[in-house]
């Protein structure tokens, strides 16, 4: 894997920002004006090979400028080879959509966009996958609550179910479980 | 019936009659001549050629044209020429398909034309973003990871 990254930078070194190896598994980090590139001479240059998408999806990281991170995990059968792929974005702006190169990006990205927000350039149908028809809001993003903004309950005198904003009769109890004996029983004054 | 017909028709006959094989093999048997009884490449989607020598020799030389677009000192150009002439050197010896595939040892002919076609189809796309061309200052960070694991401790120590 370190001689195939390293000839990858000699032969695409416009394209690349960062190699990472770690225990034979590659990682290169590129722009997002790239992606399509680095992506479609992953995929037919001959010792390359990686016909496979195999994972498409974000991570946040709040504290960086740029907080979003799309990961794509690229398989090659014929040579038994994984490499990922990994760009940088942040809120506003987007990254291109591989559903050109890949089909199977295509409910990947739309996942993406509905938990996280990252918007996807030129893809073919970008809307919800995963969350409720009218859900606010992006829930995988680290700034969104555990229990979110809503919650639901069956309306006896409409006949349905509603929406209402949520009500937590008791306080979040949060266990660092460090200890292993029982917490309620052991705890430091932490007040 | 049958002895009126010629003797790769009547192989044909009776080999469609006796040999199971799914709609696709129909095209298949007439490779039999040229690529010994091989009628599958056992993989789906990729049918048998047989003329796959000829085609494959006649990929690499259009690779080997359309390349000359990239600078000579791009390193894509001499990777792609290095593979390109090593696998034609091989195509154009006379020997079987089965030999050649040995020889060059990266799957079926079939699968090697797929390869070149997917370069051909790279090359002017690699000529038009140039990724060769790196601007002043443009560095590429390598991190390598390669401490050993540590071992698990051994209880009682």
């Amino acid at each position: 894997m370190k001689s195939f990254l390293h000839n990858l930078m000699l032969t695409v070194p416009g394209l690349v920002q960062e190699i990472h190896v770690q225990k034979n598994e590659g990682t290169i980090i590129v722009e997002p004006e790239n992606v399509k590139e680095i992506l479609t001479f992953l995929r037919d240059h001959t010792s390359c090979q990686y016909k496979l998408l195999i994972e498409l999806c974000g991570a946040d990281y709040p504290s960086k400028e740029r907080r979003f991170e799309v990961v794509y995990e690229l398989l090659s059968v014929s040579s038994n080879a994984r490499i990922r792929v990994k760009t940088r974005v942040d809120e506003y702006k987007g990254v291109s959509s591989v559903t050109s190169i890949f089909s199977n990006a295509g409910w990947a990205e739309r996942e993406a966009w509905d938990l996280y927000g990252i918007f996807f350039q030129d893809h073919p149908d970008l809307r919800r996958i995963l969350t409720d028809y009218g859900f606010e809001g992006y829930p995988l993003r680290k700034d969104f609550p555990l229990s979110g903004f809503t919650e639901v309950r069956y309306d006896e005198s409409n006949k349905r179910v509603i929406y209402e904003p949520l009500e937590m009769p008791q306080e979040f109890r949060s266990f660092d479980l460090q200890s292993p004996w029982n917490p309620l029983v052991h705890t430091e004054d932490k007040s | 019936m049958a002895s009126s017909m010629s003797s790769a028709s009547a192989l044909r006959f009776w080999a469609s009659r006796f040999l199971r094989h799914q709609e696709s093999h129909l095209g298949a048997l007439s490779a039999l001549g040229a690529r010994g009884y091989k009628t599958t490449t056992g993989i789906v989607g990729v049918e048998v050629d047989p003329e796959a020598p000829d085609t494959l020799r006649h990929l690499l030389k259009k690779i080997l044209r359309e390349v000359k677009v990239i600078p000579e000192n791009a390193q894509y150009r001499v990777s792609v020429e290095t593979m390109a002439n090593q696998r034609l050197e091989v195509v154009s010896k006379d020997i079987s398909p089965e030999q050649m595939e040995e020889e060059i040892g990266q799957g079926q002919l079939e699968e090697l034309i797929l390869h070149a076609r997917d370069e051909l189809s790279l090359i002017p796309k690699m000529a038009e973003w140039k990724p060769w061309d790196v601007p002043e200052g443009h560095k590429i960070k390598m991190v390598v990871h390669d401490e050993p694991v540590p071992l698990p401790e051994e209880e009682g120590k």
